[in-house]
């Protein structure tokens, strides 16, 4: 079953591809059974740890395996990938074949999650970056080049250390493969490890982002195509906090310590640093694309406390802000496509003409400032619980981020849909995007209000991280 | 004390309101769409008092999140609460039936006013402190959302804005409670905190830094002094609006947080005396910025600040069931000056300066009556309700200081003198407009006669020991608040204070009575031209806090560019090495062997010598 | 041991050769030098350490010399014919 899901996206990719003229339907057609089967698997899952595992040699000599699994955090982001890849190629308004791309992105993304071998992991995490840089030549702004010189030269040169890490950990440390299992069982530590969970740092804080290496993503995300989805695809592949969380952190624990006060300072710096910025953003894209740092500093301030609540809070809020972020830039697009503009500064008072989509505007928003009852909160209350516990005024610096979020998101949108309504009239939400919106909406709520959905499956993997440090913190 | 599914219900039944009216609001239309909502918070009511008067009632979801419950909690001091937010909530509800009358966004209106009054449930009967959290900001969400309603025009959309960015200031304050507590004590639901706190083992000094973070959220809330500056532009919002969340209920919020943690605040000095003094700064500043004021709500949501600053007062002196009882007094008293107001505004087409109205006692005799009792309740004379919980408290003050005594006693005065200029100006005279003013039909008269009997009646479940007549409500709420044994003041003392007060209040009343009649002195004129712009309050703060913000916010973008220039300066850099080492490549064959000749003798060299 | 000083100075006169002749021809014929020195200096080894394998590099080096030479004597004759002169310091196209 989770092979299905994890290679139907890129064949249906692929196919798409090759014969654009199936249509937005079939793409359509593959999220929603990607989606349909994550949630069985999701439901069937008894918390067992890492469940429908299954290991294939494929460089035995080399101690590579093919190996895949889910545990509860792989469940919720698989859960998250697999709802926005349905929301996006549902509702963007692209050529068949930019579908075609995101699907195939799909593929590398749930195999980051889903890998048990570091190897494995590193090939889904480097094999993501193509599609994406597919869809920013072939469909972006003027100026994507150097966007994509940009956002290629980061990623990969930051995963160049990862790499050599990857095989410091394995061969100084001692293990006998590269499986999840054996690394975990045979800690690395020592002065090599410092050095070592630097390589894996650096190229998940490009990853991430984090502050100071988040300086690719706002050109990534302007010159974007404008209806959101690549922008979507490229808030799913945030995936440094879960790599930090899995891989990174259990494999060198006594590296991380050498570095925790440094990173925790960065984090809390970063997301009040990011959400200060925003205010000044001159259009939406710039804007979302802050307050994502901003969201990934808080995340990572809750992982790098060390403690249960800050681990299970920054793995909550990964998924949310997934959910959230990605759906921001999709409304995003929804907005440019009647307005031909992605501009905050002029005012349009949209809520006259469209009030429906003012409304899902929101709900989005308000899950994105962390209003409590919806997506944002939960996480971030873990992580103010975990952080506090480890540094309470870093975390003080962190959550000032709160006010700042609410005057960035509320002023923009103040312009966009409040004030004097432009006179040319625009469409309100047409049956797709409205079916769009019940989704979103309905998750929004669900992960807010019902989170122990999914937390009951975090805590015992957040108790198992802290226990790495001995339990205390 | 029962576990019931029937007290969720309580909160669930407004909840169904915001969702029906939202999507099907446009169809359903007027007034069915103000009926439902109005029927829904009846409901609410109803079953609240049943579950009530059962003894209470309890519901919890068991690790919503690890470790913390889901839980609600009815007890007596929730349920006084309740019956405010619903019971008010009710009759506002329905005089927004005809004050809202013909308004394009009807339904949204009553949409959104639902999903406050889930919201305050939420808040009011959240055990567990992110339940109450989010109840909290979810009032915050409903007031932007009310406060912009007329969001075409800017300055709603701005003051809306404002109010959500001030009160977030103060959510800070809460989270960082929060985040202390849980360190501290491991658990979030306040009836475990309680028996925690009460049990000891824990540094005291962390404790009061504990209760200060509530204060800060308390003071957001409930617009303190400095955290004030958002309320007078709440006035942007429908008059049901500044009715029933800016003076009933979500400015209270904060005081009824305060109350909730009494276990955490009694005994702790340096608190009580930090909430006297935000509560008397309060009350003084509201006070003096409402005798300046010349549109009708702006005057009396400043009466409002004062009167919250009452509210702190009365909790910092830990007088804790009194500053709820000044919470239910005050509601309603408020509640229908401002309904009032509101019938005069609806009377004259919208006119909202007091300087065109005047005379209105002729025009619209039963919304006059609304005013005469608003004004005295509210002005503090006997025996209405207003003047036994502000006796209460200047009660507890006496014990706290008499020196504290007389500043509340002259804070008192002005309450006296704002509440009359109101009523002068707007009742009395000659009507200085040219509208022809018309009296509000019966479904807006109607809330406002019961609360009008509210304003005179409700004072007397709190009356003082010395008067031999029960005092329901003390008892009642310090069975949930905790018991705080105090002194009780010496009879004699008692009996002087009240009739200080009495006398005061009538001296102050007739007094603003002869002097707002007449024409201003030119002191007066100097000090409400500064009154009007709330001493410059707004100013100072863009200057000191709002311009800078959005300077440096300018600042950093300019410099994270620069950063992403660094970076692409790095590539510059390898780029600069390229450069320099082509310069090797120079074509000439004889320098490349030259080249190699000296690296084999270096190589020869280098072997030999090792 | 003689004959290693002699291989060491034919190398000499081979290095110096080719870092001062400005023909390319002349500047073959020093790297030829050169290389003779060094199977010289091999066989002399050879004949010290009483070694075969010496000998058997030295037939090594004698064949890769003489298809190094039709190799490059061919390239500078076509290199004379396209640029009319064979000296080493105008030939400079292969700059960086």
């Amino acid at each position: 079953m989770i092979h299905i899901v994890l290679w139907l996206p890129l064949l249906a990719g692929l196919l798409l591809f090759v014969v654009p003229g199936l249509g937005r339907s079939f793409a359509t057609l593959s999220a929603a059974v990607s989606l349909l089967i994550t949630v069985v698997l999701f439901a069937s899952y008894r918390g067992e740890g890492v469940a429908y595992a299954s290991q294939v040699p494929f460089l035995p000599e080399a101690g590579v395996y093919y190996a895949v699994g889910l545990d509860g955090a792989g469940l919720l982001l698989w859960l998250a990938v697999s709802l926005v890849v349905l929301l996006g190629v549902w509702v963007a308004d692209v050529p068949v074949r930019f579908l075609a791309l995101a699907l195939m992105m799909q593929t590398g993304l749930l195999g980051i999650f889903a890998a048990q071998d570091l190897v494995l992991f590193y090939v889904f995490f480097e094999a993501t970056l193509i599609p994406a840089l597919l869809m920013l030549w072939f469909y972006g702004g003027p100026d994507r080049l150097r966007a994509i010189y940009t956002f290629a030269l980061f990623t990969l040169v930051g995963s160049l250390p990862m790499l050599a890490s990857i095989f410091a950990v394995r061969f100084l440390g001692g293990a006998d493969s590269f499986l999840y299992t054996d690394l975990v069982a045979r800690p690395f530590s020592g002065q090599t490890a410092v050095l070592a969970f630097l390589g894996f740092l650096i190229a998940l804080a490009v990853k991430t982002p984090f502050f100071p290496l988040h300086a690719w993503l706002p050109s990534f995300h302007q010159q974007n195509h404008p209806s959101g989805l690549a922008d979507a695809m490229g808030t799913l592949y945030k995936v440094g906090i879960f790599a930090l969380f899995k891989w990174a952190i259990p494999l060198m624990p006594e590296g991380f310590r050498e570095w925790q006060g440094l990173m925790l300072f960065l984090a809390a710096f970063g997301a009040l640093y990011a959400a200060w910025l925003a205010f000044s953003a001159p259009d939406w894209k710039t804007l979302l694309a802050y307050a994502g740092v901003s969201h990934m500093g808080v995340a990572a301030l809750g992982l790098f406390s060390g403690n249960m609540e800050g681990a299970v809070g920054a793995l909550y809020l990964l998924g949310a802000s997934m959910v959230y972020g990605s759906a921001m830039f999709l409304f995003v697009g929804l907005v440019y496509k009647r307005t031909e503009s992605l501009e905050i500064l002029p005012v349009r008072g949209l809520a006259k003409h469209t009030p429906a989509l003012y409304v899902l505007g929101m709900f989005l928003l308000m899950a994105m400032i962390g209003l409590p009852g919806l997506s944002g909160f939960p996480g971030e209350l873990m992580v103010l619980l975990g952080a506090y516990q480890v540094s309470p005024w870093l975390t003080f610096l962190a959550f000032l981020a709160v006010i700042a979020a609410a005057a960035y998101a509320l002023t923009a949108y103040q312009k966009l849909f409040q004030e004097t309504p432009q006179a040319q009239a625009v469409p309100d939400m047409d049956t797709r995007e409205w079916g769009f919106a019940a989704l979103t909406v309905g998750v929004l709520l669900l992960m807010g209000l019902y989170p122990k959905l999914f937390t009951v499956y975090l805590e015992p993997l957040g108790k198992a991280f802290a226990a790495l440090f001995g339990g205390a913190s | 004390m029962q576990e019931t599914f029937l007290l969720p219900l309580t909160i669930a039944l407004p909840v169904l309101g915001f969702v029906i009216l939202g999507l099907f609001g446009k169809r359903i239309g007027e007034p069915s769409a103000g009926r439902l909502a109005s029927i829904l918070v009846l409901g609410s009511f109803l079953l609240g008092l049943v579950l009530l008067l059962q003894g209470g009632a309890r519901w919890a979801l068991p690790d919503w999140l690890p470790g913390i419950p889901f839980s609600l909690n009815l007890d007596n001091l929730s349920g006084v609460m309740l019956m405010v937010v619903t019971g008010v909530g009710f009759l506002i509800h329905v005089w927004a039936i005809g004050y809202m009358h013909g308004d394009p966004g009807y339904s949204r209106f009553f949409s959104y006013f639902n999903l406050f009054i889930a919201a305050m449930l939420v808040l009011i009967l959240g055990d567990s402190l992110p339940v109450v959290f989010i109840g909290w900001e979810g009032v915050g969400l409903a007031s932007y959302l009310l406060i912009g309603f007329w969001y075409q025009e800017r300055l709603n959309a701005d003051s809306a804005r404002k109010a959500f960015i001030v009160n977030r200031i103060g959510d800070l304050g809460f989270l960082l409670a929060m985040g202390l507590l849980w360190s501290m004590f491991g658990t979030l639901s306040i009836s475990e905190l309680a028996e925690k706190v009460a049990a000891g083992g824990y540094s005291f000094t962390t404790l009061t830094l504990a209760g200060f973070f509530l204060l800060i959220g308390a003071m957001g809330k409930s617009a303190q002094v400095p955290l004030m500056v958002w309320l007078p532009d709440a006035m942007a919002g429908p008059t049901p609006v500044s009715a029933l969340i800016h003076a009933a209920t979500m400015v209270t919020a904060g005081v009824y947080l305060l109350v909730r943690h009494a276990f955490m605040l009694h005994g702790d000095g340096f608190l009580s005396g930090l909430i006297v003094a935000v509560g008397f700064l309060t009350a003084i500043y509201g006070a003096l910025c409402s005798l300046g004021q010349w549109d009708i709500k702006r005057i009396v949501a400043y009466t409002t600040l004062s009167q919250l600053g009452f509210m702190f007062v009365a909790v910092g002196v830990g007088a804790y069931w009194v500053a709820i009882f000044h919470i239910v007094t005050h509601a309603f008293f408020k509640a229908l000056m401002f309904m009032a107001s509101g019938s005069v505004i609806h009377a004259l087409g919208g006119e909202q300066d007091v300087r065109k109205m005047g005379g209105m006692r002729k025009y619209l005799p039963a919304t006059h009556l609304h005013g005469l009792v608003a004004t005295f309740a509210s002005g503090g004379l006997v025996p209405l309700a207003g003047f036994w919980s502000k006796d209460a408290i200047l009660a507890y003050s006496f014990e706290y200081g008499p020196w504290l005594w007389a500043l509340m006693l002259f804070a008192s005065v002005l309450a006296a003198l704002y509440s009359i200029r109101w009523y002068v100006l707007v009742f009395w005279g000659d009507y200085r407009g040219k509208e022809h003013p018309h009296e509000s039909p019966a479904v807006m008269l109607w809330p406002n006669h019961i609360l009008m009997g509210g304003a005179i009646g409700v004072g007397f479940i709190g009356l003082p020991y010395v008067i031999d007549y029960k005092n329901f409500i003390e008892p009642f709420l310090t069975k949930a608040i905790g018991d705080f044994p105090h002194q009780k003041l010496p009879v004699l003392t008692e009996w002087v204070l009240i009739a200080t007060s009495a006398v005061v209040a009538i001296a102050a009343l007739w007094w603003g009575f002869r002097f707002f009649q007449q024409k201003m002195p030119a002191w007066y004129e100097r000090f409400q031209v500064a009154a009007l712009q709330g001493f410059y309050a707004d100013a100072v703060y863009n200057t000191l806090l709002v311009n800078p913000a959005r300077g440096l916010a300018e600042l950093l973008f300019g410099g994270d560019k620069g950063l992403l220039a660094g970076f692409m300066g790095l590539g510059g850099l390898v780029g600069g090495l390229g450069s320099v080492l082509t310069k090797l490549q120079t074509g000439a064959l004889r320098f490349y062997i030259a080249g190699l000749v000296i690296a084999l003798v270096l190589l020869v060299g280098w072997g030999v010598l090792r | 041991m003689i004959w290693l000083i002699a291989s060491a100075l034919l190398f000499s006169i081979g290095a110096y050769g080719a870092l001062t002749r400005r023909t390319a021809i002349l500047m073959f014929l020093s790297i030829e030098l050169m290389l003779n020195a060094a199977a010289l200096s091999l066989i002399s080894f050879s004949k010290m350490l009483g070694s075969l394998d010496a000998q058997v590099v030295v037939l090594f080096i004698i064949a890769i010399a003489a298809a190094e030479v039709a190799v490059g004597l061919g390239l500078i004759v076509a290199i004379f014919r396209r640029r009319e002169t064979t000296g080493v310091d105008e030939l400079r196209q292969l700059r960086g």
